[in-house]
């Protein structure tokens, strides 16, 4: 049997992602990954999960392995599957097999957009047995010391049918995080696009007042990612007004009420 | 062309008017008078008093009489927009407080209506003032039109109508500042319950009031320019005349600029300030009127039902948090405590240093209370004597936050459940509000269901076939580049190729394609009065082709009819439960269909997502069949009618997105065009032009939806 894929190493993250801790994650999931307990990071939109595990690869010197779940996604795209190259099936790792057996980071983004019969293949993963079953080839694929499983989800905007199963969530060390506190926030606008200090905090003002509408006819906030797209279009020379206006208000909703209340809000800060 | 009507004369007005005008005229009351008026006015303005003059004496001819003789004043300045609404507002008030109140308004004249250039009405933005004020954050505040600008700080009273130098745009920015003023006093502490009692130290307590809020409004000004720049910068046109201050304010003023200056300064200059009595300065147009005795009763009232509400819920959640066999919450030495995170946002709290779990949603109680109080008052903290954290009787049954849901009761076979309702006076739920009973519809024999399939035999094939086609279930796509699986029978042909020398095909593998049909659907039907004749009939008739079309697709479904009378009788009819195959007997449930009463729409809209979220489906879709706008018959002012009742069915919907569920409205009224939009969001509707071309759009609009 021989195997396809590229080279983890070029999973690797060379340079130092930028990321601002908000408290002791990062010791966190230092102290889970060392353990060898998964991690489970719940969050809204946009608020830095996927940053922060990028951030924690590079500082823990691993590949990442990261994976966008989706509805249609199936345990072969995850696990592996058989191809043919020149008249013989040659077996081909699917992302989490590569993972566990080169001993890299694998982030599965979202992870309650899989369906629940492709999830169940994490469990004996996620659990003190550490092991991978692989059907097609046959064998129990135990992971690499330096395996480490992170998945992450949205809590907020999911339906009531795509919750975690228990049999899931009990498997994992959480952490949740949320938008940073307007000093913070501000300070990554700055840190992340170069925006003075003083309209970096306006923004962040003007996403703090969006953030009240959550559950008032809009479902979430305006979250730090899109601040930091709205940023980098006032540095382009749009006006704030029109930045928060294509970055922000349009992105968060269609209902033009809503839509002319954030721009009364918009201008109120600007 | 045709050419211009020429003027009525006197005796032909005369004539027209004692024929409308008959039932309101006497031997001393003619209408001589009016015609000799009218006479002198041109033909356009003849031609509009005779419309709606009839309009007007079929709903009282004393009414009509009265605007016969008022009209002539207002006319030269009223378009017909501005008349229309006008005289609508009269007629409602007649509709709802009789006629003396409809001559009230009369008398006033058409102040609202009058419609000049940038002339901004409140009607027209109360909906994204209301977004505004919520996303400032603080207490939700409600929105109401208000003689006198202020705030009780529960609800904004806002002019009806501004205008700013004949500039739609600035008016628009006056509503904002103006809002955002009272939003400001009641946010930063200008009202707190022992206001009453600083007043009432000098001998004018209402002279007291005035200069007091007056400094306030500097200091909240202040406060708002710099966290709102942008308001602040519209503000400072009027505060650039800060000049003009009476030569005693301007030190107060400045002091109160400093981003420290609390209200305690207001109240320490205020003293000066009466002693010296010197001229108030003049109010900016942003400023409100100098009122506070309503923000003080509305506070009072608040304390006390937050206080009550505040020990049940902790006293709740301790009683949750002890081992069972303890005796509930004692005046022992319980020890709360509590963190309020410097942003305000959120409460960490503590009983023997132990977290405390409060429900989130008790939270904007507690900063409630805070904004009122400054801080929670030790006596908050510690039970009440042997009784614990009881609950006073005197809270009011409806306001108290019950789970309307977990009050479900069976009887006769039928389900009965309360459900809360969105009053946008008051910015919040009435809770457990409506009664609702779901019951089965009575089944009837009716030819029109009956011979549907045969009136559209036709249209059925075609149905039929397109839906056949949407049919799911699992596919193994063949010979494919990419799959999940080696498809051997193309990887054996392509080794023989190869042996044959012929060029491999490089398909070899199948994938399994997912054309799974996962939807549950629920079509919620308008059994409202006004479905009476064939508008029940094309429901009936589209039902049943619908009903088909869904069961040769396989989509899992409901049928539910709805009516209400008041909010204690919702009727909820069953016509196809989602458990119920499709059978000849839901053809005799259709066939019931019949129409009754009124339309609250917000109970069924939340009855229906609370059935349709029972369905374990990746698509869930609630479709309403309907023929007008959300309205019901009820006792309280104004009732669910108007905005009260798009709000709460705005409202119900968002509530069903929340969880999931995607909302479509098919509706034959043709002024919906107008409120859709702002109920489903633009492109979640159709409005029929024709009502009975439904029957044949029903089943496409279906396909449509879920493909």
């Amino acid at each position: 049997m021989s195997s396809l894929g590229m080279p983890v190493e070029n999973n690797l993250i060379a340079d130092r992602p930028y990321y601002e801790a908000m408290g002791a994650e990062i010791e966190l999931f230092v102290s889970a990954y060392q353990n060898h307990l998964p991690l489970l990071i719940k969050g809204p939109t946009g608020c830095g999960k996927t940053r922060f595990v990028e951030y924690m690869a590079w500082r823990l010197k691993r590949p990442l392995i990261t994976v966008s779940c989706h509805e249609d996604m199936t345990t072969s795209d995850l696990v592996g599957r058989y191809l043919v190259v020149g008249g013989e099936t040659v077996w081909q790792d699917g992302p989490l097999t590569r993972a566990v057996r080169h001993g890299c980071i694998c982030y599965l983004d979202e992870i309650v957009e899989a369906r629940k019969d492709t999830i169940v293949v994490i469990h004996p993963l996620a659990d003190d047995r550490r092991i991978l079953p692989i059907e097609k080839l046959g064998i129990l694929l135990r992971a690499a010391p330096e395996f480490g499983l992170v998945i992450s989800y949205n809590p907020s905007y999911q339906s009531v049918l795509k919750d975690l199963k228990q049999s899931t969530r009990q498997r994992f060390v959480a952490m949740e995080f949320d938008y940073p506190s307007l000093e913070q926030e501000a300070l990554i606008i700055r840190n992340e696009t170069g925006l003075d200090g003083e309209m970096a905090h306006l923004l962040v003002r003007f996403a703090q007042l969006t953030r009240n509408l959550k559950g008032n006819g809009l479902e979430e906030g305006a979250s730090t990612r899109l601040l930091v797209h709205a940023a980098k279009l006032m540095l382009s020379g749009r006006s704030p007004a029109d930045a928060c206006l294509a970055a922000i208000i349009r992105v968060l909703t269609d209902d033009p009420d809503m839509n002319a209340a954030m721009r009364s809000l918009s201008e109120s800060i600007f | 062309m045709t050419p211009e009507p020429l003027a009525l004369s006197v005796e032909d007005l005369e004539e027209r008017l004692e024929e409308i005008l008959e039932a309101a005229l006497s031997s001393r009351r003619t209408v001589t008078g009016l015609a000799q008026e009218w006479a002198s006015r041109p033909v356009g303005q003849q031609q509009t008093l005779l419309h709606w003059l009839p309009i007007l004496a079929r709903i009282n001819p004393e009414l009509a009489f009265q605007c016969a003789r008022q009209l002539p004043l207002f006319l030269d300045r009223l378009n017909d927009e501005s008349l229309k609404s006008w005289l609508g507002a009269i007629m409602t008030r007649y509709d709802q407080e009789g006629l003396q109140k409809a001559l009230e308004l009369l008398k006033q004249g058409p102040q609202r209506h009058d419609r000049m250039e940038g002339t901004l009405f409140l009607s027209d933005l109360v909906g994204e003032l209301t977004v505004f004020v919520t996303g400032l954050g603080g207490r939700r505040l409600a929105i109401e039109e208000g003689a006198e600008p202020h705030t009780n700080t529960e609800t904004l009273f806002l002019p009806v109508s501004v205008c700013l130098e004949n500039r739609t745009g600035e008016s628009r920015r006056l509503y904002h500042c103006l809002a955002a003023h009272l939003w400001g006093l009641g946010r930063f502490g200008t009202f707190f319950p022992g206001l009453m009692q600083c007043l009432e130290l000098y001998p004018d307590p209402d002279q007291a009031a005035r200069i007091y809020l007056a400094l306030e409004s500097h200091r909240v000004d202040a406060i708002l320019t710099r966290t709102f720049p942008g308001l602040g910068r519209f503000m400072a046109q009027w505060h650039a005349d800060r000049d003009r201050l009476p030569d005693s304010w301007r030190a107060p003023v400045s002091a109160l600029m400093a981003p420290d200056a609390q209200r305690e300064l207001s109240l320490d200059h205020l003293a000066g300030l009466y002693g010296a009595s010197c001229p108030l300065p003049s109010p900016l147009p942003f400023h409100g009127a100098a009122l506070y005795r309503p923000a003080l009763q509305e506070m009072q009232r608040r304390v006390e039902q937050e206080r009550l509400l505040f020990r049940k819920t902790v006293g709740e959640a301790i009683r949750g948090s002890q081992p069972v066999a303890m005796p509930g919450v004692r005046a022992r030495e319980l020890e709360l405590e509590y963190d309020l995170l410097p942003d305000g946002s959120t409460f960490e709290m503590r009983l023997d240093g132990q977290p405390l779990l409060l429900p989130e949603s008790f939270h904007p109680v507690m900063r409630s209370i805070v904004q009122d109080l400054g801080c929670i008052p030790p006596e908050y903290l510690s039970a009440a004597g042997s009784g614990g954290y009881a609950l006073m009787e005197s809270m009011r049954q409806e306001e108290q936050p019950t789970e309307a849901v977990a009050r479900a009761e069976e009887a006769d076979g039928r389900v009965i459940r309360y459900y809360d309702e969105w009053d946008c006076h008051r910015n919040d739920y009435r809770k457990a509000w409506c009664v609702l009973r779901e019951q089965p519809i009575s089944p009837t024999d009716d030819p029109v269901v009956a011979s549907v399939l045969e009136k559209y035999h036709g249209l059925w094939q075609g149905i039929r076939r397109s839906f056949e086609l949407l049919r799911g279930g699992d596919l193994w796509l063949r010979r494919q580049e990419r799959g999940d699986e080696v498809d051997m029978d193309a990887l054996v042909c392509s080794l023989v190729d190869r042996r044959t020398g012929v060029e491999m095909d490089s398909r070899l593998f199948r994938y399994r394609l997912h054309k799974e049909r996962d939807v549950a659907t629920l079509i919620l039907v308008d059994m409202s009065g006004s479905t009476k004749g064939w508008v029940n009939d094309a429901i009936r008739e589209s039902l049943v082709l619908l009903c088909k079309a869904l069961q040769v697709l396989g989509d899992r479904f409901a049928v539910y009819g709805f009516s209400s009378m008041t909010r204690k009788h919702c009727d909820s009819f069953v016509i196809k439960s989602f458990e119920q195959p499709y059978h000849p007997e839901v053809e005799r449930n259709i066939a019931g269909i019949c129409p009754k009463d009124y339309t609250r729409m917000g109970v069924f809209l939340r009855h229906a997502a609370y059935r349709l979220n029972q369905q374990e489906a990746r698509i869930r879709l609630l479709i309403t069949l309907s023929d007008g706008k959300p309205e019901d018959y009820d006792s309280f002012q104004d009732g669910y009618r108007g905005r009260y009742g798009m709000e709460d069915t705005r409202q119900a919907l968002i509530e069903a997105r929340r969880t999931g569920i995607h909302p479509f409205c098919i509706t034959i009224d043709t002024e919906a065009r107008d409120y859709l939009p702002h109920l489903y969001g633009p492109a979640r509707f159709v409005v029929m032009d024709d009502v009975r071309t439904l029957p044949l759009k029903i089943a496409d609009i279906y396909r449509r939806l879920t493909t």
